[in-house]
């Protein structure tokens, strides 16, 4: 059978990994199979007690051919908004969680010939399917996974046993740096994937494309926000139908736009795509898209992620 | 199933409409591959190329091996520049595209005869074709219109069924 | 309505029409797949199609197996949870049995060994359902044409599109690149999710009631276009509506597209008065290149002369039912 969306999980098991880092298994509460997903997928969390409702992306870490259980390893983490507390500190075994199908923002290209992973801390977990995958696939690649210490570092005696030769780690309390110049003498066709915390992928990422690497062979994974800080309500016109809708401080735009019958199309529900932005005729707007131009902030609202700041937002609908 | 994964995504349409290749700084390395020697754009190009005093190395149309194993050594950062036929050129950067480079990685300047290829939409057959806008197929002798829908996979462009009391038209 | 009236998918909300949006909807229910009273004819004339003119009707690239067979879970479980008496699986590890009682065949092979199939798993399953299956992959953030069955195309070459990206594919829609129709709908294509499909409609005209209507064949079907009258127009002219069906493949990351194909004659289009109205709207103001482009050019006149008989309230129905 073939889950609906979103879909119900339990928890099944919790290992802690490293002293700041738990693994957590989810196994479907219906116990139907789980949706396929390849290396490099997330999955968006909610998890919670009454009004408190934690909803984060997480990669998925586990064998991509396991279809009974999903594995996600969180770490907790200093300056949380609670999200990692709350796994951390309240999550039990047995426990609810609801989750999303498997996206994918973060694939392994088709055409490279090469692939270099680059992991800072907890930026391990997208790249042990990628390297499960591309393993299968028969084709390269090499791994430099940076952490604090040995006992800090997650996965290290999978990944050592796994994948013994194609990894290097790099332990920063014993001296030992990860460098992007790794990146430089690689063969053409190599393709180099960063993750890690914002500023570790954008000097790699600069890194690289000061060596040659053409945009499209330089990877990376960008989670966006998933709240708006000091989000708050205001009200919307409809200009064609007249129609008044409120947008509450918990709720976007399009979901508002979408209960209410309004049909707009949308996709990444992540402020990427833009097929969600609808015309703006009059109000104020915080643009927090990704996507429009300096033209179309003008006349244009990408509404599953950006807000009006006047108490009233009439759109050319 | 047909085995294309190699053409299917990485062969690109080579543009016949540059003349002249503008020399991208900041490469590790340009290699310049000309099918003959004193092409203007070559000789332009090299001017440029010692006057910023950038790494190079000038290659004749050589034997397919050599030019096949020179690709593949090369690292991150080498850029392409060729000059050629356009039978050479396909030769040429599907041996780059094996070797792992991408379309942002070359330019090509591609010149002489500009002969194009014809699929019948009635019997798939691909026939050559100058530069007229409707002809008959060589294999079953349908009337076919010529068209700008172009695929990469069969390297032809689309020719359309005719029918004497001529609409056309493809409804998607 | 009858029966077939009240399941056509009238394509038209309102007397306009924008050919250049992305109408696409959230999927409700989410099953990519519809089995109608014409589910024993159609699967006879795909079947049929299939026979006489395999490689005009299926197409694959080597790699895409594996999304292949993604497919064939996906299309398998939607007509088991939506037609649950009609279609069963049974499923032992990985000997899956499923049993189609409308066509009372019983097919046993094994998930994942292409071997186990006496087709390549698309053109396996695609030949239990109603619809075209078009298999869209994603590598390297572009999407290529890169598998398909297509028994049923409005006039287009899967021989020749196979390969091709989502640019590729649209270059001979006028005025899809100028509008931004293109960009719009690949990036909405890039993004989608898999748990969230979508679907949007498709329409255009055919002189004759042909749902095959392949390229291959134009010389055969195509004459018709030059045959209508304003007599013959009710029966002779179809609206055409495809309704697509969009999936994103988890595990593959390819789309899955299901196009499911309704025809219906205008004479029984006009009995309804309201989708007279807004289809001889929509058509009235048909803009010059989307008529040459859907092929309708050639009737134009008559068209719009029946349609005018059938607006100024003549009951030509009865005449042609007397025919």
């Amino acid at each position: 059978m073939i889950h609906g969306t979103p879909i119900q999980t339990v928890v099944k098991e919790i290992e802690q990994v490293t002293p700041r880092v738990k693994r957590f298994t989810l196994a479907p509460a219906d116990g139907r199979e789980l949706p396929r997903f390849s290396g490099g997928a997330h999955i968006l969390t909610r998890v919670g007690v009454g009004e408190q409702v934690w909803q984060r992306p997480y990669s998925l870490c586990g064998d991509p051919h396991i279809r009974a259980v999903y594995q996600i390893a969180i770490r907790l983490q200093k300056n949380s908004l609670g999200g990692s507390v709350f796994w951390h500190h309240q999550v039990r075994k047995g426990q609810k969680v609801t989750i999303s199908w498997p996206q994918n923002h973060f694939p392994m290209s088709h055409r490279a010939r090469h692939h270099v992973f680059f992991a800072a801390g907890i930026g391990i977990t997208p790249f042990l399917p990628m390297m499960a995958d591309a393993e299968e696939r028969g084709e390269t690649f090499e791994l430099h996974y940076a952490a604090p210490t040995r006992e800090q570092c997650a996965f290290y005696d999978e990944i050592q046993s796994r994948y013994k030769g194609c990894c290097r780690f790099y332990f920063s309390q014993e001296g030992k740096r990860m460098r992007p110049d790794v990146m430089k003498d690689q063969s053409v066709g190599t393709h180099v994937y960063f993750c890690g915390p914002a500023a570790m992928v954008e000097a790699y990422r600069k890194a690289a494309i000061s060596y040659g690497y053409p945009q499209k062979s330089i990877h990376y994974e960008l989670f966006i926000p998933p709240a708006v800080e000091d989000a708050k309500p205001f009200e919307v016109e409809l200009r064609h139908s007249g129609k008044t809708l409120q947008v509450p401080a918990e709720k976007t735009l399009l979901e508002v736009l979408l209960n209410s019958g309004v049909e707009v199309p949308f996709a990444c529900r992540m402020g990427r795509c833009g097929t969600c932005a609808v015309g703006v005729a009059a109000g104020e707007v915080k643009h927090r898209d990704v996507i429009l131009s300096d033209e179309e902030k003008k006349t244009k609202i990408v509404s599953c992620v950006s807000r009006s700041t006047s108490t009233k937002l009439v759109l050319d609908f | 199933m047909k085995s294309d994964n190699e053409k299917i995504v990485n062969k690109f349409v080579i543009q016949t409409k540059r003349r002249k290749f503008t020399f991208v700084p900041n490469r590790r390395k340009s290699i310049i591959l000309a099918e003959e020697t004193n092409l203007e754009a070559v000789d332009e190009l090299l001017r440029e190329v010692k006057n910023r005093g950038a790494a190079y190395s000038l290659i004749d149309a050589g034997e397919k091996k050599e030019i096949a194993d020179l690709f593949a050594r090369q690292k991150i950062g080498t850029y392409l520049y060729l000059a050629g036929t356009p039978q050479r050129i396909k030769e040429w950067t599907a041996m780059a595209v094996k070797a792992g480079f991408t379309e942002e990685e070359m330019q090509i300047v591609c010149y002489g005869a500009e002969e194009q290829r014809l699929f019948c939409a009635h019997c798939h057959h691909i026939q050559t074709i100058g530069k007229e806008d409707a002809v008959q197929c060589a294999h079953c002798g349908m009337q076919l219109e010529v068209s700008s829908h172009y695929s990469r996979l069969h390297d032809a462009y689309y020719g359309y069924i005719q029918l004497p009391c001529s609409d056309g038209g493809e409804s998607r | 309505m009858n029966d077939a009236l009240s399941r056509f998918p009238f394509p038209f909300k309102k007397g306009t029409y924008d050919y250049y949006a992305n109408n696409s909807i959230p999927l409700q229910p989410p099953y990519s797949i519809e089995v109608t009273p014409a589910y024993q004819h159609e699967i006879h004339l795909k079947r049929r199609l299939l026979n006489k003119a395999h490689s005009r009707c299926y197409q694959s690239l080597s790699h895409t197996e594996e999304a292949q067979w993604e497919v064939v879970e996906l299309v398998l479980h939607h007509l088991t949870a939506a037609y649950p008496k009609e279609f069963l699986l049974h499923k032992e590890k990985d000997n899956w049995t499923f049993i189609n009682q409308l066509t009372g065949e019983e097919e046993r092979f094994v998930f994942g060994d292409a071997a186990s199939l006496p087709f390549e798993p698309l053109d396996f399953v695609g030949r239990h359902v109603q619809e075209d299956l078009i298999l869209m992959m994603q590598r390297d953030a572009e999407l290529f044409l890169e598998a398909g069955q297509l028994c049923f195309p409005g006039n287009w070459s899967l021989v020749f599109k196979l390969g091709m990206t989502f640019h590729e594919i649209h270059e001979p829609i006028p005025g899809f690149f100028e509008r931004g129709a293109a960009d719009k709908i690949r990036t909405f294509l890039l993004h989608m999710e898999a748990g969230r499909p979508w679907m949007r409609n498709n329409w255009s005209l055919t002189a004759g009631n042909f749902l095959d209507t392949f390229p291959e064949t134009y010389h055969e079907w195509g004459i018709h276009r030059h045959r209508v009258t304003v007599d013959n127009a009710g029966s002779l002219i179809h609206l055409r509506v495809e309704v697509q069906k969009l999936f994103r493949l988890p595990g593959t990351q390819g789309i899955l597209f299901t196009i499911h194909t309704h025809m219906l004659p205008l004479k029984q289009l006009v009995r309804q008065r309201e989708w007279l109205h807004r289809f001889t709207q929509v058509v009235t103001q048909l803009p010059d290149e989307i008529a040459d482009y859907k092929g309708i050019t050639p009737y134009k006149q008559p068209l719009f002369a029946y349609l005018h008989k059938q607006m100024e309230g003549e009951k030509e129905e009865k005449n042609e039912i007397r025919q």
